[in-house]
């Protein structure tokens, strides 16, 4: 027991001390969670709007698809990641194996169908109303769906942080498809799983304590947003 | 030049199987009231919805100003405004719920001078009102906001969708003045239903009438609805109910809709040869001050109906009175 309170103690001194391999996972992760984040709320909202404000045929398998998606493990994701990214992988041209975009193009299969769905059910229980009191008051296409998604703009935040849980926390596409390159690719979660490999509980612990952190700065901005 | 506003072409809507407007032709004008009357289901909504430019029509064309127009059409988005039986208020403040048809416009001129004056209009004082939400408002509250933001539009055709619903007193009589105040400013158009029969015919310059989202020729005062069945020693076809019988003349299909106007039914007259009729009981009497005569709402033949009769013979909640017509008169719908 005494060594996970000391590891306790010795992460705080890490981290007041700015310890620079801790600061590097940390920036490795924030720089990935960043550029997933964005192309999953760029392409989800939209198709999160489609998926739950429109009437089409297949709508209820598309729900069906997305909703099963929710449920990907993180290692089948960089399974396949890698597998289209490494050499003999039809975009191993693009030299990103290894790198934090290849982190990021897991991350946003991750977040996706999060966001999309939901988007979707956000969209889904907004009241039918909202469209008819729109179109009455003289709001084009763009204004509908920029009113309609500012409607459900708490929704769509609760979608965002939900999908940022996972990305953040997540060690399998990070590990297979990032390679846990110290420096480079290292994140919070990959260099959790190697400190703790080593015995080195001091760190996992202060880059457990950053992560939490972050969740905390991200919770505080989103309540300044929703007041 | 055409005065009419509004051309509808055999205009057909559908909602999965049922259909709520069937094949409707009819010209609304320029200027002026028009009301729209109809028993429930009997397409009302639909209708606004298509004039409005809300919806469009699955046969048929909505013509505005003599021009097939749809839904986002630029002609018609700024010029016609339709508030819904229930008002919906966007997630915001009241102030922000007026000022949205604005700010979709880009008209930025005195936007704060202009949502108070709407908000005056509808009875709302806007220092007191502006800074609330959709939750600190009572349902007549949020009714009145709703139609402050649209009247704040100044659109040429108000379309108005049973304004007074689930409102109380005070919200009726306040939003009853706002559309006679909008109404009474020349090239103003007013389209509107209202569960309140009486009001809506004295404000309206024409009335147009519903059944089953058909146009019908006149007001209905009672329909009956199949199956009727033929007396075997008769011949007479008779509607048969808990109520009673009810003769009709012989229908085109034993499952027809048989509707008689308002105009053919009369009360406490005894049945004679040429006229047949039913039992009603009297649910309300209702007497205005200087009107020679009473409102009296029945219900006979399963049906709802109101008919009037002189103030001195009125009778009261509970009683049981003949209602007539001529066989004649019944028509089949």
């Amino acid at each position: 027991m005494d060594f996970i309170v000391d590891g306790f103690f010795r992460a705080l001194v890490l981290l007041s001390h700015g310890d620079p391999q801790t600061f590097s996972a940390v920036a490795t992760t924030l720089k990935a969670a960043f550029l997933s984040m964005g192309a999953s709320l760029l392409l989800g909202v939209p198709a999160g709007f489609c998926l739950g404000y429109y009437e089409f045929r297949g709508k209820k398998t598309a729900r069906t698809i997305v909703d099963t998606m929710l449920a990907l493990p993180t290692v089948f994701i960089g399974l396949l990641v890698y597998a289209f990214l490494s050499n003999r992988g039809p975009l191993g041209g693009l030299g990103l194996l290894f790198t934090i975009p290849a982190i990021s193009v897991g991350q946003t299969i991750l977040a996706l169908p999060v966001i999309t769905a939901l988007t979707a059910a956000c969209l889904d229980s907004l009241d039918k109303g909202l469209r008819l009191t729109l179109i009455s008051l003289g709001a084009d296409k763009g204004q509908l769906f920029m009113t309609t998604l500012w409607e459900v703009r708490y929704g769509i935040v609760a979608a965002a942080m939900t999908a940022m849980g996972r990305v953040m926390t997540e060690v399998g596409i990070s590990m297979m498809v990032g390679g846990n390159i110290k420096w480079h690719t290292r994140t919070i979660t990959t260099a959790i799983a190697l400190e703790t490999g080593k015995g080195m509980f001091a760190e996992g612990i202060a880059l457990g304590l950053v992560l939490l952190s972050i969740a905390l700065v991200v919770n505080i901005s989103v309540s300044v947003f929703r007041r | 030049m055409d005065s009419a506003l509004y051309h509808l072409e055999g205009v057909s809507r559908c909602y999965g199987a049922s259909r709520a407007l069937d094949r409707c032709t009819l010209v609304i004008p320029k200027g002026g009231v028009m009301g729209i009357a109809g028993p429930n289901g009997s397409g009302k909504s639909t209708l606004l919805k298509l004039l409005a430019f809300i919806e469009r029509p699955d046969e048929g064309r909505v013509l505005f100003e003599g021009k097939e127009e749809v839904p986002f059409s630029p002609t018609v988005r700024h010029r016609v405004t339709l508030m819904p039986q229930t008002p919906f208020l966007m997630n915001r403040s009241v102030f922000q719920n007026v000022c949205y048809g604005l700010e979709v416009k880009k008209d930025r001129v005195d936007v704060a001078g202009r949502v108070a004056q709407a908000l005056s209009r509808v009875g709302l004082d806007a220092k007191r009102f502006a800074g609330r939400y959709r939750h600190e408002l009572s349902g007549g509250e949020a009714q009145r906001v709703a139609l402050a933001a649209r009247l704040i539009l100044d659109p040429e055709v108000l379309i108005l969708d049973e304004p007074t619903a689930s409102v109380d007193a005070a919200s009726s009589f306040l939003i009853h003045q706002a559309i006679l105040a909008f109404a009474a400013r020349p090239g103003k158009t007013v389209i509107l239903t209202s569960h309140d029969a009486a009001w809506l015919e004295g404000v309206s310059d024409e009335m147009l009438f519903f059944f089953r989202g058909r146009r019908v020729k006149e007001k209905m005062g009672v329909m009956l609805f199949g199956p009727f069945e033929q007396d075997p020693l008769s011949g007479a076809w008779l509607k048969c109910s808990e109520e009673g019988v009810i003769p009709v003349p012989a229908p085109p299909d034993p499952d027809a809709v048989a509707a008689v106007p308002q105009r053919s039914l009369r009360m406490g007259h005894e049945a004679s040869d040429r006229e047949v009729g039913f039992n009603a009981e009297v649910r309300e009497t209702a007497r205005r001050k200087a009107q020679p005569d009473a409102q009296v709402t029945l219900i006979g033949a399963g049906f709802p109906m109101t008919l009037s009769c002189p103030v001195a013979h009125a009778p009261e909640p509970g009683e049981i009175v003949r209602v007539s017509y001529p066989l004649s008169a019944v028509q089949w719908l």
